[in-house]
């Protein structure tokens, strides 16, 4: 059986390549498909999206975003008004329209409000665009937010070091106010203790002048009344300096009344300046303990406090890279059901099919030679998608590539079984591969290729989850991006088995039923 | 006590929907013999073959191949047919010598072995030159001889021809004609169809005439036209399609053309024959 194997692969082979459109459009397609694929999707983002903007004016601001959004490689146009822009996305000459507000700018009570217009007829690009053009404005504003709280920022830490370099004045004159105080209280203490209570009053200087006015009376021989005279003008010369030295010592007691009152109210005053500077003091303690307690003083933090990162759970970071494993379930589909159709229909059409039924071969033999030679045929297109892969990608690939393989084998198997069935049951070559296309077109319809499959009916997405193309691509990806072991994707090993089962019944059942039918 | 048929018809019936093609059909095919089976488009000389080689099954009756059914041992008794259909049946696409070697293959013949026949077949059918041409781009007489030499790949005990000369003109007829009657002077029994009277007559040594989805008549050309009174093949044949009946048939014969004695006389003609390849 093994040499008939062999001699119906070989035919295959020799018939796929001599007949040139069948190998341009079996061997080649798919290649230059994954070639097209790989360069569309070789990227991080979207390109030549069109953007529409309008406003009544145009400020500082709004020209800004502009800016940014053309210098995102967007291509952004200014349009004359806003009906126009609407109408510009309607017509796909944009895929967004921006409304921005006159004069926009940053300022109190404000409202800032931008509006987008977009086609949510294109559904799948239309969250991308959104997502895109926000992130720009967003990136804008967080700019405009972030250079204000820097401002802010700044200005608190600069009251901060001038407070912080005002301390030790206000320091000095705490100090200088304490002696102040000090010395106060010594000149209340040293004019207290002045006794300016001069009894002149209590000296009888009538009494030394009558007493004089007596001796000057009675001294007329021996003494000299001259002398006596002298003594009583002395006296009353005196007499006349104590009342002046009285005078004066009435104004000095009235004066250090008068200081002793200024002192007591100069002791208040420095009491009260002692209190204010303390309580100064301790009011700039707080707003530099207020500033200090401040623990985030980075105006990107304080703009964005919480920052969402999005971590990759895998290490690609093209968006091919995140599409290889559909991509590769895609060509195993598409190449699968295709030519293992082909190649049915045309061995049933082909004049030699007669002369094979009447050797001595088993149907069975025939049948996995026809897979056999699809299953052959695919392995060579994914060694090279998987090279390139390899090469361009950095795809990881070798790790998991013997228990990939396992999967590959089992993927292509299953479509190659599909596309056999197909192949047996139609006998013309166009009806077959229109079945072929429109049953490949509806599993990728149901898929999350087009659209999530969260976005159908629960009804069509239970029935979405039993798709051996959602199960492929699954299975490919816990495989390719998660690296998963085989262990772990073992419930969808089953179910793609179990398909694979099915399909390998029903191609024999369609090859017996229409053996005799050419 | 004679011998069994080499292939035998009984009872046959083969239907297409509602159109009876064959009804409760018998022919014996002796060994060693070309028998020809003549009737008119249509008639179902091509499911007779068919039949045969086991693409089509009966509706009903019996086919056998040395005594044996051959749909209880089909893979067996394929192995010893060899069929050259009216058109082609080979890989276009293939060469001559890829072709005969991917046949050869199926029959589970060794490559070494396929190598040595396909020399010798395509020697014998003229066309070894053209063994590395692409089939497509042969000539009509020269996809007729590959033909021949694929379903001789096999070395058959039995060749079966489907109008093997149809469409072709009278120097490739003659050429083709050539080859049956080197294949058969191997002791290879040929049974073959053809609306080609006059070809029939100097090839076959026994023709059937098939009627009304049955064989009216099967004898050597000689004893047919003996038989029927007739000078020619064609007017032999114009009688059994006018006759309404097989009964009528039969008055018009003198003796029956699958009786022992034909048998015996088919094995006879066959020793003349080997004894004339010896001479």
């Amino acid at each position: 059986m093994l040499k008939k194997l062999f001699s119906i692969i070989g035919k295959d082979f020799r018939i796929l390549l001599r007949s040139k459109e069948s190998a341009l459009i079996v061997v080649l397609g798919p290649l230059l498909l994954v070639l097209l694929v790989s360069m569309a999707f070789n990227t991080t983002g979207v390109h030549d999206i069109k953007v529409g903007t309008f406003s009544l004016a145009y400020s500082e601001l709004s020209n800004s975003l502009v800016d940014t959004l053309r210098e995102s490689q967007f291509d952004v146009k200014k349009i004359e008004t806003e009906q126009e822009c609407i109408d510009a996305v309607k017509s796909g000459d944009v895929h967004v329209c921006i409304i921005m507000p006159p004069d926009l700018d940053i300022k109190n009570n404000f409202s800032n409000e931008i509006q987008f217009y977009v086609d949510n007829s294109r559904i799948n690009l239309v969250y991308i665009i959104i997502d895109q053009i926000s992130n720009k404005i967003q990136l804008r504003s967080s700019q405009i937010s972030l250079q204000l709280t820097q401002e802010l920022v700044d200005q608190l830490q600069n009251t901060r070091t001038e407070i912080l370099n005002r301390k030790s004045t206000v320091a000095e004159l705490i100090n200088s106010n304490s002696q102040a105080s000090s010395n106060v209280n010594d000149i209340s203490t040293n004019a207290a203790n002045i006794d300016v209570d001069i009894k002149i009053k209590d000296i009888d200087i009538s009494k030394l002048k009558n007493q004089s006015q007596v001796v000057k009376n009675s001294c007329a021989a021996p003494c000299n009344s001259t002398e006596a005279t002298a003594v009583y003008d002395t006296i009353v010369s005196l007499e006349t300096k104590l009342e002046a030295i009285n005078t004066k010592a009435d104004a000095i007691l009235t004066a250090k009344n008068n200081i002793d009152s200024k002192i007591g109210s100069l002791k208040d005053i420095v009491s009260k300046d002692s209190s204010n500077i303390k309580s100064v003091d301790e009011s700039l303690n707080k707003i530099t303990t207020g500033i200090e307690s401040v623990k985030v003083t980075s105006a990107e933090t304080i703009v964005n406090p919480i920052k969402p990162v999005i971590k990759p759970i895998t290490q690609p970071t093209k968006n091919l890279s995140y599409l290889f494993p559909t991509l590769v379930v895609l060509v195993i589909m598409f190449i699968s059901l295709l030519l293992s159709t082909l190649i049915v229909v045309r061995e049933k059409n082909t004049p030699a099919y007669f002369r094979n039924f009447i050797t001595p071969t088993r149907e069975f033999t025939f049948l996995v030679g026809t897979y056999l030679t699809n299953l052959l045929t695919v392995v060579i297109q994914l060694i090279i998608v998987f090279g390139l892969a390899v090469y361009f990608l950095k795809q990881e690939i070798i790790p998991v590539l013997l228990n990939t393989s396992v999967i590959l084998l089992l993927i292509a198997t299953t479509f190659i079984l599909l596309g056999m069935t197909i192949g047996y049951l139609f006998n013309s070559e166009e009806t077959a591969i229109i079945a072929s296309i429109s049953i490949a077109s509806f599993l990728l319809f149901f898929s999350n290729t087009i659209l999530p499959i969260e976005t159908i009916p629960d009804s069509l997405k239970n029935l979405a989850l039993f798709n051996p193309f959602v199960i492929a691509d699954t299975l490919l990806k816990k495989m390719i991006l998660f690296q998963a072991s085989l262990p772990e994707v073992l419930n969808f090993i089953y179910m793609l088995a179990s398909y694979l089962a099915i399909f390998f019944v029903l191609a024999f059942i369609a090859r017996e039923a229409t053996k005799r039918r050419v | 006590m004679a011998a069994p048929p080499f292939i035998k018809f009984e009872n046959v019936t083969k239907r297409f929907g509602k159109n009876i093609v064959l009804n409760d059909l018998n022919l014996s095919v002796p060994y060693g013999q070309i028998t020809g089976v003549i009737g008119a488009s249509g008639s179902g000389k091509t499911t007779i073959l068919n039949l045969l080689v086991g693409f089509y099954k009966p509706n009903q009756g019996k086919i056998y191949f040395q005594s044996r059914d051959i749909f209880k041992d089909m893979n067996n008794i394929k192995s010893q047919f060899g069929f050259a259909s009216q058109g082609t049946s080979f890989y276009p696409k293939l060469s001559v010598r890829e072709n005969m070697y991917y046949f050869g293959k199926l029959y589970s013949i060794k490559g070494s072995e396929i190598k040595k026949r396909t020399q010798e077949l395509l020697k014998k059918v003229q066309l070894y030159e053209a063994r590395k041409t692409i089939a497509d781009k042969l000539s009509t007489g020269m996809k007729r001889r590959l033909e021949i030499a694929c379903a001789l790949i096999n070395k058959p005990k039995v060749l079966i021809l489907d109008e093997p000369t149809e469409d072709l003109d009278p120097i490739l007829r003659r050429e083709i004609v050539a080859i049956i009657r080197k294949i058969n002077s191997e002791e290879t029994t040929v049974l073959l169809t053809s609306h080609l009277l006059n070809e029939i007559e100097g090839l076959c040594d026994n023709i059937a005439i098939l009627h009304n989805g049955k064989i009216d008549v099967m004898d050597t050309p000689n004893n047919l036209k003996r038989k029927f009174n007739k000078s020619s093949l064609d007017d032999v044949f114009v009688a059994v399609l006018k006759s309404n009946s097989r009964s009528d048939i039969q008055q018009n014969t003198k003796s029956d053309s699958s009786s022992p004695q034909n048998e015996d006389k088919s094995k006879a003609l066959m020793l003349v024959k080997n004894a004339k390849k010896t001479i």
